[in-house]
């Protein structure tokens, strides 16, 4: 019955109530048939608001409508009620206790007349309570909703971000080992080269001697040069595979295998990371919550993709199949053009799914 | 529409819904049943008040929904909306002059509308007496009788033969043509890739994503499957399929195999060639990604469960 | 006025409509006259139940609309609302006032005692507008059709009975006398006692603006827009 707590309703039946009291009151008195006029047209005002929203000023229409047949009836007076109850559901309070002072300056029987003045503006002033939360509280949701996917978006467009950061950081590196290359070794060896070829033609044993040392010499900058490009470029951390490896290593709440295929160099630095996350947060999820004693770890990689699989004999049901460090972790997948889904039919299996860009992560 | 709210009770219908339509495309709006297509159309249209947002209708924001504004509109409802007991001619002849069409353009209208949906001979003939696919041509006439600019099709092929249906479609193909906006809600995934310019999806009040059907299928790396029929399924070299980059998987039952890779591995030439190595390839069938994969990814759901009303 | 047209045509291709609209006020012509009580003969009397069932039969042409969907069509449509429930009452009336004038004209022609008949036409009318507005309005809170018209049906027997049109008011006890004022046919039977008996024009006005009034009630409570 959700349309029962629409406070909307009550306002409504409310006046329907009222003026059917008016009409009780004329039934069961001795009012003659021409008050029945004052009844209709009020009743045909609460059926105006009820279809429409009337501005405030057509409650004078009312109260108008009242006083022209109260010296005749005591209805008339009553049916002041309505428009007490219009300036309350408004919230004009001060307005609404107006009708009261006329009310004093008629004598016969106030009891029970001021008594139903009183509760019509009791109700109304609920009614606009009632309102008006409402509708804030209806504000207030949306402002939240509005919040929170305004959120979902700047993280979507913050993972991007960080992507593209790690892929120009990436494009960084490449030209700057080229250019190593290029300005040290390659003008190395080729001045070797070049030596071996005047070698091969010279005729001094003194000269062509010479130049085999120039040879050995260039050869041997060169071979410094490569070591120390090559010293520079290994990253003292562990990273790629290797850091898969040693998560997988210190694994110690059931056994574990790890076996991987493919040319380990295509995945590219950010795909490593969230690789690893995966498998921390599987590994995490197996070690707290789940019954396995074997765990299948698998990291298979082609041309064109990468996929991890984690795969335990686990049976221990979880709350929620997807808890929101799997949700994050789908999302960041997703967002790399990836893929990442959980199956529990056979155990607990984990697939994450990367694709590789054409040109490879180099 | 621009940040559009809308609730019933507390139940919030379009939940910050933003959709742009541009004139002289094809939008196909797809979604579950429940997801707020049909809300999303009679705020659209007017039909309804909307609790926050802006509409914004052939660029009028401000009261968009004008009488000048209504007649370039026009929808094609869900149920058959004609009268029973009027003939077809009688249907189109009331919409026409409730739009305000007169005289000899009502009438000159009527029969265009009636022979581009195929209905011409039909014209005095009571819809009581139509087939299914007849009724929905109808239904789509009593719209059209205005020319309207911008055409509001709300699963307009539910339920009928394969033949009315794909005079349906050439019909809003040409409609198109003659340059309407169309904006066309379905569960049927091979209308929207075959008509749609662009597709937006929805569930549960939001719009999820949109784009162009190639653009939407691209966004999900979701798998190409090829079948091959072969002459000696015993002499396929599975694990080098497998090995073939971009395989996921490979199935071999009876005479087929059917290899699954992700979509735009480009290996087909690959895996055909080490097949036919071995053993005598008799037929091949590919099966890519369509816009059902792309939902199930989006939204979880499937879109046909059952059909019903959005 | 597409609106207005379309309500005829489809209200006379139904046959049993055309039949059942016709023959009523012929038959009614003919019926006789009681004595002390109906002051009019039994026709005249009766005619304002009959009223009330030709009112809501016309009006589920407006369901129908709701039913089949087609106020869907129309609400995008450049028609108001406004424009569309007058366009449908405005025929209604008059397939009503055709009615109402064979029935007073061809009963003077036929020399039935009706006093002064133009004025009982005048008020027919009146009670046309309220009959007509009740069933608009009860066919906007009672969405089925068929529902709606049997619910009517004991509607209108109780009103017929307790407004003063089968029995007359002067039998009631005193309470029921009073509440017999709620409903509009006790306004038609005190007006049809006026065209007999009453000289105040006066008391004929209050009659007519009460039965406008309760028009005016009903039409505002089935002006609700419905979509479904």
């Amino acid at each position: 019955m959700k349309a029962a707590m629409e406070p909307q309703l009550y306002v409504h039946t409310w006046r329907f109530l009222m003026v059917g009291v008016l009409c009780h009151l004329w039934v069961f008195g001795q009012d003659l048939t021409n008050v029945w006029i004052l009844i209709l047209l009020l009743l045909a005002l609460a059926c105006l608001r009820w279809r429409f929203a009337l501005p405030l000023w057509t409650v004078v229409i009312d109260v108008c409508l009242c006083l022209v047949y109260a010296p005749y009836t005591t209805i008339g007076y009553y049916g002041l009620a309505l428009p007490v109850f219009e300036l309350a559901v408004r919230g004009r309070v001060l307005i609404a206790v107006l009708p009261f002072a006329i009310l004093f300056l008629y004598e016969a029987t106030p009891g029970l007349l001021f008594l139903f003045l009183l509760q019509a503006l009791f109700v109304g002033l609920f009614a606009w309570a009632a309102l008006g939360n409402q509708h804030s509280y209806k504000l207030e949701v949306d402002k939240q909703r509005k919040a929170r996917y305004e959120l979902e978006r700047v993280k979507l467009e913050l993972l991007e971000a960080s992507e593209s950061a790690s892929q120009q950081a990436e494009l960084m590196e490449r030209y700057r080992i080229a250019r190593q290359l290029h300005d040290h070794l390659g003008h190395d060896l080729t001045g070797a080269s070049l030596a071996l070829q005047a070698y091969v033609h010279m005729q001094e044993p003194e000269e062509a001697r010479e130049l085999l040392e120039e040879v050995q010499k260039r050869l041997e900058r060169s071979t410094v040069n490569l070591r120390e490009t090559v010293h520079n470029l290994t990253p003292v951390a562990r990273i790629g595979v290797e850091s898969l490896e040693n998560v997988a290593q210190q694994f110690q709440y059931a056994a574990i295998r790890f076996h991987r295929s493919g040319d380990m160099l295509l995945v590219s630095a950010y795909q490593w990371t969230l690789l690893e996350a995966c498998l921390k947060e599987a590994l995490t999820n197996v070690a707290r919550h789940s019954n396995a004693t074997q765990v299948r770890v698998e990291l298979q990689v082609t041309a064109s993709i990468v996929r991890l699989l984690i795969h335990d004999n686990g049976t221990m049901t979880q709350p929620s199949l997807a808890g929101s460090g799997l949700r994050s972790l789908q999302m960041r997948a997703r967002a790399m053009g990836g893929s990442f889904s959980i199956s529990r039919d056979d155990g607990y299996l984990l697939v994450c799914v990367l694709p590789l860009s054409k040109e490879g992560a180099g | 529409m621009q940040g559009v709210v809308k609730r019933y009770g507390n139940a919030v219908a379009l939940d910050y819904v933003d959709l742009a339509i541009y004139e002289g495309e094809i939008v196909g709006l797809l979604g579950p049943n429940g997801a707020g297509k049909t809300t999303l159309i009679q705020t659209m249209t007017g039909m309804v008040p909307i609790e926050r947002g802006t509409i914004k209708l052939f660029g009028q924001s401000n009261n968009p929904f004008t009488h000048a504004n209504k007649e370039k509109l026009g929808l094609v409802t869900q149920e058959i909306t004609v009268y029973d007991e009027l003939t077809a001619k009688e249907n189109l002849q009331f919409f026409a002059g409730v739009y305000g069409l007169k005289g000899s353009e009502r009438k000159e209208r009527v029969q265009e509308a009636l022979a581009f949906v195929g209905l011409a001979e039909y014209a005095d003939k009571v819809p009581t007496k139509f087939s299914g696919g007849m009724k929905r041509r109808l239904n789509i006439a009593c719209a059209l009788t205005h020319r309207p600019k911008l055409l509001i099709m709300d699963e307009p092929t539910v339920g009928i033969d394969p033949q009315s249906r794909n005079h349906i479609l050439e019909s809003v193909k040409k409609l198109q043509e003659q340059g309407t906006t169309i904006l066309y809600t379905t569960h049927y995934m091979e209308e929207v890739q075959e008509i749609a310019s662009r597709v937006v999806i929805m569930d549960q009040g939001q719009m999820i994503k949109g784009g162009t059907v190639d653009q939407l299928i691209q966004s999900i790396q979701h798998e190409e499957r090829i079948h091959i029929d072969v002459a000696d399924t015993s002499l396929l070299p599975v694990e080098q399929l497998q090995s073939i980059a971009g395989v996921m998987h490979v199935d071999v039952a009876g005479t087929r195999v059917t290899v699954i890779s992700t979509a735009g591995s480009g290996n087909v030439d690959r895996i055909l060639s080490l097949v036919k190595e071995y053993t005598g390839v008799l037929g091949i069938q590919t099966e890519n990604p369509d816009l059902e994969d792309v939902f199930l990814t989006l939204t979880g759901k499937q879109l046909r469960d059952g059909g019903g009303e959005a | 006025m597409t609106v207005f047209r379309f309500v005829f045509l489809r209200s006379f291709r139904n046959t049993t409509n055309l039949i059942f609209l016709t023959l009523f006020p012929l038959v009614c012509i003919f019926m006789p006259q009681g004595d002390p009580w109906p002051v009019l003969p039994y026709g005249y009397q009766l005619f304002g139940v009959f009223l009330l069932f030709v009112s809501i039969r016309l009006a589920s042409y407006i369901q129908v609309d709701r039913m089949s969907g087609v106020v869907k069509r129309l609400s995008i449509a450049p028609l108001s609302h406004a424009s569309y429930l007058s366009q449908h009452l405005l025929a209604y009336l008059l397939i009503i006032m055709l009615q109402c004038v064979i029935l007073v004209y061809g009963g003077v022609l036929y020399g039935q005692p009706l006093i002064q008949p133009f004025l009982l036409l005048i008020l027919y009318i009146s009670y046309s507008l309220a009959a007509l507005a009740i069933a608009l309005a009860w066919i906007t809170l009672f969405r089925n059709k068929e529902l709606a018209f049997f619910g009517f049906m004991s509607f209108v027997f109780l009103v017929s009975v307790l407004g003063g049109i089968i029995v007359p008011v002067s039998m009631f006890p005193e309470w029921l006398a009073r509440i017999a004022v709620l409903f509009p046919t006790y306004w038609l039977a005190e007006g049809q006692l006026w065209i007999v008996y009453g000289n105040e024009l006066g008391d004929f006005l209050f009659v007519n603006v009460v039965l406008w009034l309760y028009a005016l009630v009903f039409m505002i409570i089935g002006s609700t827009r419905k979509l479904r």
